[in-house]
């Protein structure tokens, strides 16, 4: 049975939720995302990355540091996946993440483990309630 | 599991439009956070209804951004239940997908769904495509 007087209908408001910063360091480009990656704000990311492929910018090593990533669907999984094989030509790219977290378990599932290198941050380990 | 004490606590009709995907789940988590249900069983349902809305956005909406699309949360004592419905005519029922290879640049959204509800039903009709996820504590 429906309770009314507790039901609620909604109407539900657009939004972004990802912020995306860029840093070079000594040959390390680090692209740190922070929020939620989904199919909305996924072109976000994208846009960097695509940024330092076409900069052809000499670089070593690049680093998508996802620790402050809250969320993300199977549109940011893509993307690793299709980034991944054009910087094959740039630099070795590598993926930071929180372990513990959503990221990371949804990475598990996807395998990710095996096909992107992926640090997993141990020391700040997300630890929640299993009640 | 599951038990028929289902109360809609939630429903939301938005048009078929990636920008609502945060606001829809943002909606579903304060419902959740009122059961039962862990943070991370929390987050589990969260992808999964994610990728549902996500779907019905790709595949359900034959007027693109002009369709709508609409979600419901049943209250249950152990648990919640969503329900996404569009406006897609399909008439096939998936089958169960294993997850793809790593490399595989799509084909994740409903092996994702899978493994993270409890349930996942997917009713096509002729008015649209109705997929019910479930998640119990």
């Amino acid at each position: 049975m429906v309770n009314s007087s507790d039901k609620e209908q909604s109407q539900t408001e657009p939004g972004s939720v990802l912020k995306v910063s860029q840093s070079d360091r000594q040959g390390t480009c680090t692209v740190e995302a922070s929020g939620d990656i989904d199919l909305a704000t996924v072109s976000q990311l994208r846009e960097v990355l695509e940024g330092i492929l076409a900069s052809a910018k000499p670089l070593q090593k690049i680093a998508v540091d996802l620790r402050a990533v809250k969320f993300i669907d199977s549109a940011g999984l893509a993307l690793l996946v299709d980034i991944k094989d054009r910087f094959l030509r740039v630099a070795p790219l590598s993926v930071v993440i929180r372990a513990g977290s959503q990221p990371d378990r949804v990475m598990k599932l996807g395998h990710f483990d095996r096909f992107i290198p992926t640090e997993r941050d141990e020391a700040n380990r997300r630890t929640v309630s299993m009640t | 599991m599951g038990g028929a004490r289902a109360e809609i606590v939630l429903t939301l009709d938005f048009p078929a439009q990636a920008e609502y995907l945060v606001g829809v789940r943002r909606q579903i988590e304060c419902i959740a956070k009122q059961t039962t249900l862990s943070q991370v069983q929390l987050e589990d349902l969260l992808t999964a209804v994610d990728e549902a809305i996500a779907n019905a956005i790709r595949h359900g909406s034959p007027n693109q951004e002009k369709s709508r699309i609409s979600v419901s949360c049943s209250r249950q004592p152990d648990g919640l239940i969503v329900e996404v419905c569009d406006e897609g005519m399909s008439s096939v029922i998936p089958t169960a997908p294993t997850m793809p290879q790593p490399d595989a640049l799509g084909g994740r959204g409903l092996p994702l769904m899978l493994a993270l509800a409890d349930t996942v039903e997917i009713t096509p009709s002729e008015n649209g495509t109705r997929v019910r996820v479930a998640k119990y504590a």
